[in-house]
């Protein structure tokens, strides 16, 4: 639970036996000293007041800044993140402890590092016993990512509609038959899929097999089967490498060198000014101006954008530059909505705002001329995201916005920079205005109470 | 040829169906919280099952070689007769 700037767990009475055990073997200690998992401190019952009353133990692990989601992430950073939990867990069993689970939702990231966070899924591993979060693995991670490394297919929608992930049985329906002649995936999708339906066919009334609940795993297959999925999962890219349309738009746009420039110094120097802990950069593209906020400034930016090939980019920039961005996968028309029991476990895009701050780069025109969004309501919704922020407006004869109404009619009479300033200027104020290319382009600087 | 008929059981085999009785015999205690799925279950069966079988066959892969040379009917070569072919 959360109050204030901190996030409190409770563990209870049946739970404290596992607790205490295996903070004994100094596991946990050694993975947060490593980076692997979120720090977590014991703290006095009485900081949590009656809430804490019948708890045996009440820890205290540090606040992120930001929650993002598996069905947000982009296929490397579930990678990254398939891979840390297979990593996590092979170091326990060598301490004896084991995971309760293989849920992708107890990894976060800080920046474009994942983490695991729930420190209260260790439990002494018992000798023989089977991976009770193999399936979960299978849903969560593994059968996401080979839905785009198999298929070409990104795993957020579907992801996101079921909220546990990709089910094997469906995922085995979509299999080509060269894909089976791969051993993992025939282990793992295939025969997991097809005993899992022999299973559900037993005649009804017929109890579940007794011999099915003695089936036993001995240590060392438990420690191959987590080493091969690791060293599988490590070979696994999106197919084709795909280009998507906007990810090379990054290195043949339509600006040229020095008008990229002028916009990186325009938002260097509003990040200096607002130092922004919390940036969303809406439409980050390849994480080129999220970069320069975060030279300026700014302490965590987390991008979005809709297009699969900029995000794979921007994630893995931000991985190799070590900058402090997390790219995830939107699209503005759609953002995620809050979901899970009584619409409250997984947080909407709006209940995870306000930011401190916003980038909206080369973005409106994909609202008000892509989408027909009116154009003063795509201003309302993106000064409502942060008090202050910086939005380019781009003109209709643009390359860029003539290429959207290419097969179109023209029905904007109304987008134009008159009405733009208009909207603007209605809700916020504009602190600064920059053209920053020859066709016309410019940044506002707009800031509001 | 008469392959399997008439000969005892191997040693090789009698462990390796004790061993598999053993793994079946000893059950663990089940956890609650999450459900692991039959199919999942029944896969890992299998892992194991052929982890198991691949463990025996590496202790007993030279006498599995030796006992497959002996059904083929490959005779290890005598020197002495060689010789004497030569003479």
């Amino acid at each position: 639970m959360m109050a204030g700037e901190h996030v409190y767990r409770t563990v209870m009475p049946f739970a404290a036996t596992d607790y205490e055990s295996t903070r004994r073997t100094g596991i946990l200690g050694d993975l947060v000293n490593m980076g692997l998992v979120i720090d977590e401190r014991p703290v006095d019952r009485d900081v949590l007041g009656a809430a804490g009353e019948n708890a045996s133990y009440v820890v205290e692990h540090p606040k992120l800044p930001f929650i993002s989601y598996p069905y947000e992430w982009c296929f490397h950073a579930l990678k990254d993140a398939a891979l840390l939990h297979l990593d996590v867990h092979l170091r326990c069993l060598e301490r004896g402890v084991t995971l309760s689970d293989a849920s992708a939702y107890n990894i976060q990231f800080r920046g474009a590092t994942p983490v695991f966070i729930d420190t209260l899924s260790f439990r002494p591993y018992r000798h023989g016993e089977i991976w009770t979060g193999h399936r979960q693995f299978c849903d969560q991670f593994l059968n996401p990512l080979l839905l785009r490394a198999l298929l070409g297919i990104p795993h957020n929608a579907w992801y996101r509609g079921n909220m546990e992930g990709i089910p094997v049985e469906h995922l085995a329906r979509l299999l080509p038959l060269s894909a089976r002649l791969s051993w993992n995936v025939t282990k793992h999708v295939v025969l997991q899929a097809w005993f899992e339906k022999l299973s559900t066919h037993a005649k009804p009334g017929a109890k579940p097999g007794g011999a099915v609940k003695d089936i036993q795993l001995p240590p060392a297959a438990f420690r191959a089967m987590l080493t091969g999925l690791k060293e599988w999962i490590a070979t696994l890219e999106p197919k084709d490498g795909e280009k998507t349309v906007w990810r090379d738009y990054a290195e043949i746009n339509s600006y040229s060198s020095d008008e990229a420039r002028k916009k990186a110094e325009f938002v260097r120097e509003f990040a200096a000014a607002a130092r922004p802990s919390l940036l969303w950069d809406l439409g980050c593209n390849t994480g080129e101006y999220s970069k320069a906020a975060l030279e300026g400034g700014a302490l965590l930016s987390i991008g979005f954008d809709f297009d699969a090939g900029a995000l794979e980019r921007a994630y893995l920039r931000a991985k190799a530059e070590k900058l402090n961005l997390l790219p995830l996968h939107l699209d503005a028309m759609n953002p995620s909505p809050s979901q899970g029991w009584a619409q409250q476990e997984r947080k909407g895009m709006r209940e995870r705002a306000p930011a401190d701050a916003i980038l909206a780069l080369a973005f409106v025109h994909h609202l008000a001329v892509a989408k027909n969004v009116p154009l003063d309501y795509v201003v309302g919704w993106l000064v409502g995201l942060a008090r202050t922020g910086v939005i380019e407006f781009v003109q209709k004869d643009d390359p860029m916005v003539s290429e959207l109404l290419r097969l179109r009619a023209d029905i904007f009479a109304g987008y134009n920079e008159q009405n733009f300033e208009r909207s603007l200027a209605a809700v916020a104020r504009i602190r600064k205005v920059e053209q920053v290319s020859a066709t016309g382009r410019k940044l506002y600087w707009f800031e509001r109470d | 040829m008469h392959l399997f008929t008439h000969t005892k059981p191997s040693p090789l085999l009698t462990r390796a169906a004790i061993a598999a009785a053993v793994m079946l015999a000893w059950s663990a205690p089940a956890y609650a919280y999450l459900d692991p799925a039959t199919g999942s279950v029944l896969l890992q069966g299998l892992l194991a099952g052929i982890a198991g079988l691949m463990v025996v066959l590496r202790l007993y892969w030279g006498r599995l070689k030796a006992f497959f040379r002996r059904c083929l009917g490959r005779q290890p070569i005598d020197p002495a007769i060689v010789e004497k072919g030569k003479q």
